[in-house]
């Protein structure tokens, strides 16, 4: 399964939110969308999820257009938008037996795989619950179900792992993981740990615009010998950050420990390190990433 | 499609709102009866000796008598029988002159020359023409104004329109639901004001006499200039039938207004503007339309009354065809609906969710 963005540009009145947009995406591994908030990547996935037409450019799914196949495209999506609000009058299972009849599962279908998602994402004890008794975590582990419901064959999560605790968010790696090995999953996100470990192929944009694109051991090795450590001060930290960037502090009894982004030794006292997903973030969006 | 309907439904039904709009209006109601008629309703002891055509000396005791009577709440019955005597007396209809719309003469093509009991009818079919409008008006924009607009301002829209059945069924079991919810709300109306003017009048005398006839004590004989040939029971019928219609077509306008606002609250600013303010202008407050009478004649609100299809004779010539009233409205709203339900489709398959 090829899932192919031609030249895809969205324009909102008169400012371009993505912008020849173009990306090959095949199933069987996690593909990280990683940029700033702005960068455009809601409107890439919403343009991915038909709920969004692309003002040029088509998407298609090999090699038909998505726009034509319609709800045959649709049932074999899984999508978690970035915001979303549930019905609080519904319990977990109602809401999920609700969105598997969107879905098109029938009632016996829709019975058992409400049951495994819930169970997969650790809320099949709260099923009966009223969402609105429900906690921001709860409530995102519950849009991640809902997600997962028909199998689908291409599974796209905008920001999943927000309002996430630590302990949820290893869980839902571990699903994401999984889910992955055998369809195509973008998880697009700020969150650069979300992308550390399960991602085949990371897509860093800014600005409506793929920045680069390639494995995520690759994406660090690019920043081998650009990513120094050094212990300054306070005034020495203000100097540096006037002219490098910095892509982490780490406040210590006896001074401030910095990575500082250049391609020269930029303090005497610096010494190289082995570059992170944070620096790559630093690097490319020059704002320091949430990890 | 049963079981999104399903759903779609429970929704509608599940806001608080609507119940307590419901236990409100019903309440309302119940009490207004109660409170403006705390008598004994049934007055079919004192029209029985006056009962069958209407003769010159019926016509005589009624004026004499008539003249004689003082009002008072003891003799409210038989000062309505004198009083019904006297408005069908062929002296009466010969030096009343009423005027349409338009100015012309108002002809009765169905005449009434008897004298008949039907009171409970007269009640029964002003419910609809009152306060079935109100209380109809309340619940559809109560239920259905955030059909769609919630979706929207919950960011629900999102999910349900990346779904198989997100863009075509969805919509069309929102519909279905939403009919069914105006079924229930009108039955549920129509059930308890029939109840409870059955248990006030302790029958429901009258049913086969002519709409011509029907009328509350004292006032609102609606039909005298009906050109219909109906009886009470069937016309209570056909009134039924074209105000549940009038309800739904007031419904799908409301849906396809809510599929285009963001958020419920401006869904129902707007439908509150398409039907309420003609219906306060023209209606409640009886305002002078003048170059605005067509909006008064084909608003929403007079197909839900009902009554001013029913009453009266008038034609209007379209393009040299002579069409009634009644019918050349039903064209009307027919259109308004197609085109109603075929946007609300449209604007929900194709618009750009933001949230």
């Amino acid at each position: 399964m090829i899932l192919t963005m031609d030249n895809v540009s969205k324009k909102y009145r008169k400012k371009w939110a993505v912008q020849s947009f173009s990306l090959e995406l095949t199933s069987g591994g996690v593909y990280g969308l990683l940029g700033p908030n702005g960068a455009g990547k809601t409107t890439l996935l919403r343009m991915l999820v038909d709920i969004s037409k692309p003002t040029s450019g088509q998407i298609l799914l090999d090699g038909q257009s998505i726009e034509q196949m319609g709800d045959r495209y649709r049932s074999i999506l899984g999508y978690m938008p970035q915001r979303f609000g549930f019905y609080n009058r519904f319990t977990a299972h109602k809401f999920l037996m609700y969105m598997s009849s969107l879905k098109g599962l029938n009632v016996k279908q829709a019975v058992v795989r409400v049951q495994e998602t819930l169970r997969m994402v650790g809320l099949d004890k709260q099923a009966e619950h009223k969402i609105r008794t429900f906690s921001g975590g709860m409530k995102q582990r519950l849009g991640i179900a809902q997600a997962l419901l028909n199998d689908p064959h291409i599974l796209i999560l905008d920001e999943p792992t927000t309002g996430l605790d630590p302990k949820e968010r290893i869980r839902f790696r571990n699903i994401i993981g999984e889910l992955g090995r055998n369809r195509i999953v973008l998880l697009s996100t700020h969150i650069i740990s979300d992308l550390e470990f399960s991602c085949k192929e990371m897509i860093l944009m800014n600005e409506g615009q793929v920045l680069v694109r390639n494995t995520p051991t690759e994406i660090i090795k690019s920043l081998d010998g650009n990513v120094w450590k050094a212990k300054l001060t306070e005034p020495q930290l203000a100097e540096l950050t006037s002219h490098f960037k910095v892509s982490g502090l780490s406040y210590q009894y006896d001074g401030i420990v910095a990575r500082v982004l250049s391609k020269e030794q930029p303090v005497p006292q610096a010494v190289p390190e082995p570059p992170r997903l944070e620096d790559v973030y630093m690097h490319y969006f020059d704002e320091e990433a949430t990890v | 499609m049963i079981r999104l309907t399903q759903f779609e439904f429970y929704k509608i039904m599940m806001r608080k709102s609507i119940f307590i709009a419901i236990a409100v209006l019903l309440v309302f109601f119940v009490l207004y009866v109660f409170l403006k008629h705390p008598g004994l309703m049934d007055g079919t002891n004192y029209y029985k000796s006056y009962e069958g055509p209407i003769t010159t000396e019926k016509v005589k005791i009624a004026h004499d008598q008539f003249d004689k009577l003082k009002y008072s709440a003891e003799n409210e019955h038989k000062y309505g029988v004198l009083y019904d005597i006297a408005v069908f007396s062929p002296e009466e209809i010969k030096n009343t002159t009423s005027y349409d719309d338009r100015g012309n003469i108002k002809e009765r093509t169905v005449n009434v020359s008897g004298i008949y009991y039907n009171k409970p009818w007269g009640y029964l079919l002003e419910y609809i023409d009152q306060f079935g409008v109100v209380f109809m008006i309340i619940m559809i924009l109560l239920g259905l104004a955030p059909v769609f607009a919630e979706e929207y301002a919950m960011g629900t829209a999102a999910l349900l329109r990346s779904s198989k059945r997100g863009k075509g069924q969805l919509v069309s079991a929102k519909l279905m639901a939403s009919m069914l919810y105006i079924v229930v709300c009108v039955v549920l109306f129509t059930g308890v004001n029939l109840l409870v003017y059955w248990l006030r009048f302790g029958n429901l005398a009258g049913a086969h006499t002519s709409i011509q006839s029907v009328g509350m004590y004292f006032y609102s004989f609606d039909y005298v200039f009906s050109p219909y040939k109906f009886t009470a029971i069937q016309y209570y019928m056909v009134q039924l039938v074209t105000h549940l219609i009038g309800t739904l077509i007031f419904g799908f306008i409301v849906l396809m207004v809510s599929a285009l606002s963001s958020t419920s609250f401006v869904a129902m600013v707007v439908n509150v503007a398409i039907v309420g303010v003609p219906y306060l202008a023209f209606d409640v407050l009886n305002l002078n339309p003048g170059s605005m009478m067509w909006i008064k004649k084909f608003s929403f609100s007079t197909v839900v009354r009902v009554t001013k299809l029913f009453q009266t004779p008038t034609t209007y010539s379209i393009f040299g065809l002579e069409l009634s009233y009644l019918s050349l409205y039903t064209i009307v709203m027919l259109l308004i609906t197609v085109g109603a339900v075929f946007a609300t489709y449209r604007i929900f398959r194709s618009r750009e969710v933001f949230g």
